[in-house]
């Protein structure tokens, strides 16, 4: 990955997680298999490289599968870097901030999982500067949840990536959502869609609150699975 | 051995440490009169219950081996096999699983479903058991056999539904209602041997039809028969006890008994529902692996008429030699057959053929297809099937863990040294937990195992039944130094002292790498001869083993050589070697060495309302928490952990979880001690030291 590369998710991340210190709420919507966990844990590896705490939130796969994730996107990224190996230092800095927590299917619900973070905070051990949560089914059963999420996430101020799937022919036209999930739309400040083109993967910025002129146009590299502008 | 493989059940009884399993065992063998008198566990007769035949088992209340014991009831014929509740020895839970056709959940009825219920219907689920469940200790204050119930659905995902109600409770249980006949059973005489069965009492009727309308609901749904009689309203017991039976078999449902083994109450009745809804041996697949035929899996049929399938299940040695607990799946095994060690190929003589009852023996001619039963003078190894022709069949493995935690041990004198090492050489030929290692560094003998409990008792056992004297040491763990930047060296080795003098310079430089020793020449133009390179290698090679800083032994360096000097007379391969020490010596220091100690990869398995206290356990022990995996009923929690910091966490975590959470161990990577760690090290290196000098 040369410098253009990184610097233009850096660049956008740091726009859309700086401008939303009080709670902000992300969102990467993709049909099944297109890329939404490989953009997530990268979004949150640039955060973990820049020392900051990541709480990564499964409710799909078990922690070591989720290790997994993070083992090879950092791989894919040292060899597009072109290093041999990501230092001792780099990778324990990652393993120090980054906490997992997954849930089991219709396990998960904002109590549960606002007492699992007061385990964390109230004891000093984890404190989340960036929340990722995958896997959180978009249903009418779940607004709830998500309303709920953006109080704690305002709360704690801390931005919230969530990873949404999306239906073939169900996209609607505002701003990519899923019919189910329009009426929380105005939670969302940033939505990254991935969508799947001949011989590349597009990713379409569409943020309600934050300026997004002069962003570099990106793509996800289908062979990497890596985000990268294109010139 | 009567030859009825329908009133045939082949049961273990399983819980979590102290649910009551050993007593209510004992109930059972003096109903079924294979006992004339009830001992109680810990008993004040000082004789301690009859399953629990070893010593410390009396002594500690505890069963640590699971004893085999064979009785009768309603003309069944009932092989019973009592199992440890400890986690630590969970290997002789999955021995009775892998061997039995149903099993007894038994469950305190003030305690609910505790963690170890949870690890042993994980072993039931795994080895695909049928259970009926069994709420003990209704006569304790805090009982509640309903709430019990409900533990069992939302915390094990049981569809539990009520057989029995109480009639009563704590210090007022008097006896229970049966749900299928609608009648009140009571148990009287001294020690409840008498059944009076009356009507139910008009205030507890209500609630008996409420649940017994529930039980058919669900039990309606395994029979077709029993759905049109519900309809026309004419269920009867028959057709009743169908239905539960087939979602038993199914593990679709699971039907709880309730009773208090201390006092005599529902044992008959659960002696009863063995009969009626555990599966006979037939109704049971069992699979084995075919190695003629491509590792095929074939089904085993409970026939006398097929060829003999038995699997070797628990060896234990006693007086009279090495004893071997066996069950035939197919075919049957009699005194004096010719069978086949199908692993090792191996011909055996069947001599004596025993049926066990704890301890004590009963010489029988055969055992029947389904059966399970012991033989005597049989070499083999845990786990090995026998077979009466020579065909290639094994049953499918037992899963077994590895151990989690090592402790040095040591020989007082010669005489206990031998005893030792016959102790040690019994018990990994029985226990496939329990490992034997020498720690190449320190000389000791490490002995590993599933937790503290389960080295404790072995230790003990060498100490009563093998009489030798053992010193238990610390566990030790094994640190390591490396380099963490590059250094030259340039050493010149002289002496000329008297006699043959000794010259070589050796120069060059060293740096981390990932391996554990990389040695480079690149010596140009002779500056030290060639005769003399291996020698230099073997010099650098020597100071691996033990650091000239803190004495561990060092790991990831790569050492280069480039430049050096010889003498004529003076250079030999031992100067040379000497010099490459001393070059050694001085890079290291240079090259900024750091203490390497072992990290451990730790699960603790919690329920919900203790992961903070466990994180924050974790956390004080120099822990890195991964991430936590909730499961609704229980979470596990992931960490590296330094092993330092792991001696006596089993006692911490027992107690700060009211006993509730457990953990495994494994290694994961060596990482460097933190710097106020390594100083206590340094202190302590020379402590030792000049305790020595001293």
């Amino acid at each position: 990955m040369n410098e253009n590369q990184t610097d233009a998710l850096q660049k956008i991340l740091n726009i859309i997680v700086e401008s939303n210190h009080d709670g902000g709420f992300g969102a990467v919507i993709a049909r099944a298999g297109v890329g939404k966990t490989a953009l997530l844990v990268q979004i949150a590896l640039y955060r973990l490289f820049e020392k900051k705490s990541v709480l990564h939130v499964s409710l799909k796969e078990p922690i070591n599968k989720v290790c997994l994730w993070y083992d090879e996107v950092s791989k894919r990224i040292e060899r597009t870097l072109k290093q041999s190996h990501v230092s001792a230092d780099i990778w324990d800095t990652i393993l120090m901030h980054r906490m997992i927590m997954t849930f089991g299917e219709n396990q998960f619900n904002t109590t549960t999982f606002r007492e699992r973070l007061s385990d964390l905070t109230e004891q000093g051990i984890f404190y989340p500067q960036l929340i990722i949560v995958d896997g959180l089914m978009v249903d009418k059963e779940n607004i709830a949840i998500f309303e709920e999420l953006k109080k704690l996430a305002k709360e704690l101020s801390v931005f919230i990536w969530f990873s949404i799937r999306s239906h073939r022919h169900k996209v609607s036209q505002i701003s990519f959502f899923p019919p189910s999930l329009i009426p929380v739309t105005d939670l969302f400040d940033v939505t990254l869609q991935v969508i799947p083109k001949a011989d590349k993967i597009d990713i379409e910025l569409a943020a309600s609150q934050i300026s997004c002129e002069s962003m570099p146009k990106l793509i996800l590299n289908p062979e990497t699975m890596l985000i990268q502008a294109l010139n | 051995m009567k030859n009825n493989i329908q009133k045939q059940r082949n049961i273990g009884i399983s819980a979590h440490i102290d649910a009551g399993k050993t007593t209510l065992t004992e109930r059972v063998l003096f109903f079924t009169k294979r006992i004339h008198t009830i001992h109680d566990v810990k008993g004040k007769d000082g004789v301690g219950a009859t399953m629990d035949f070893m010593e410390l088992e009396k002594e500690r209340g505890i069963t640590i081996t699971s004893a085999a014991t064979y009785c009768k009831w309603n003309q069944f014929e009932i092989n019973i096999i009592d199992t440890p509740g400890h986690v630590d020895f969970t290997i002789e839970v999955e021995r009775a699983l892998r061997v039995l056709d149903g099993g007894i959940l038994v469950l305190c009825a003030v305690g609910g479903v505790q963690s170890q219920s949870i690890t042993v219907d994980q072993q039931m689920a795994r080895y695909k058991v049928p259970c009926i469940a069994f709420v003990n200790k209704c006569d304790r204050n805090g009982a509640n056999p309903l709430r019990v119930k409900d533990q069992l659905n939302h915390k094990l995902g049981h569809n539990a539904v009520m057989l029995h109600l109480p009639i009563g409770l704590e210090g007022n249980f008097k006896g229970v209602i049966d749900l299928v006949s609608m009648k009140a059973i009571y148990f009287e005489g001294d020690n409840g041997e008498n059944l009076k069965i009356t009507e139910i009492p008009d205030d507890l009727m209500p609630s008996a039809l409420e649940h017994r309308e529930t039980l058919i609901d669900e039990a309606s749904m395994f029979s077709d028969d029993l759905t049109e009689a519900a309809l026309e309203e004419q269920v009867t017991e028959t057709l009743l006890i169908e239905g539960i039976r087939n979602g038993t078999l199914s593990k679709k449902i699971t039907p709880v008994l309730i009773g208090s083994a201390y006092k005599n109450i529902g044992v008959q009745t659960l002696l009863d529902a063995v009969t009626q809804l555990l599966p006979a041996p037939p109704e049971i697949q069992n699979h084995a692996i075919d190695y003629d035929n491509n590792d095929k899996e074939i089904l085993l049929e409970s026939t006398p008429d097929k060829p003999l399938v038995a699997l070797a299940f628990k060896l234990e040695d006693g007086p009279y030699g090495q004893l071997t607990y066996i069950r035939v799946y197919q075919g049957e095994l009699n005194k004096s057959d010719v069978i086949y060690n199908s692993r090792t190929g191996k011909k055996v003589k069947v001599g004596r053929v025993i049926r066990m009852h704890a301890d004590q023996m009963e010489d029988i001619s055969k055992i029947s297809t389904g059966s399970i039963g012991a033989l005597f003078g049989i070499d083999c190894a845990s786990g090995d099937t026998f077979t009466s022709e020579k065909v290639q069949l094994s049953m499918l493995s037992m899963f077994v863990p590895d151990p989690v935690i090592s402790l040095s041990i040591k020989a007082k004198d010669n005489k206990s040294e031998v005893q030792i090492s016959k102790a040690l050489t019994r018990f990994t030929k029985e226990d496939p937990t329990f490992k034997v290692t020498t720690n190449s560094e320190t000389n000791e003998t490490l002995i590993s195992g599933m937790g503290e409990l389960h080295l404790e008792v072995y230790i003990e056992r060498i100490r009563r039944e093998y009489n030798a004297d053992v010193i238990v040491g610390k566990p030790l763990v094994a640190y390591r130094e490396t380099i963490t930047k590059r250094a030259d060296f340039n050493y010149t080795h002289k002496k000329q002292t008297g006699g043959a003098g000794q010259f070589g310079r050796v120069a060059g430089f060293m740096e981390p790498i990932e391996d554990h020793f990389l040695f480079t020449n690149k010596i140009v133009g002779g500056s030290i001869p060639t005769q003399y390179i291996s020698s230099c290698d073997k010099g650098f090679q020597d100071c691996m083993k033990k650091s000239p800083v803190y004495e561990f032994p060092i790991t990831g360096v790569h050492v280069v050589i480039n430049d050096g000097a010889s003498h004529s007379v003076d250079s030999s391969e031992m100067a040379f070697r000497a010099a490459s020490i001393g070059a050694f010596i001085e890079g290291y220091k240079r090259a900024k060495p750091t203490i390497l100690e072992p990290v451990m990869k730790v699960v603790v398995e919690t329920p919900p309302e203790f992961q903070g206290a466990v994180m924050s356990s974790l956390n004080q022990r120099r822990g890195m928490i991964v991430g936590s995996q909730d499961q609704g009923t229980y979470c596990s929690i992931e960490s590296r952990v330094p092993l330092a910091e792991m001696f006596g966490y089993a006692t911490v975590l027992r107690s700060s979880t009211q006993g509730k959470a457990q953990f495994t161990m494994e290694f994961d990577s060596y990482r460097p001690v933190p710097v106020s760690i390594a100083e206590e090290l340094k202190k302590e290196l020379e402590l030792s030291k000049k305790k020595s000098k001293e």
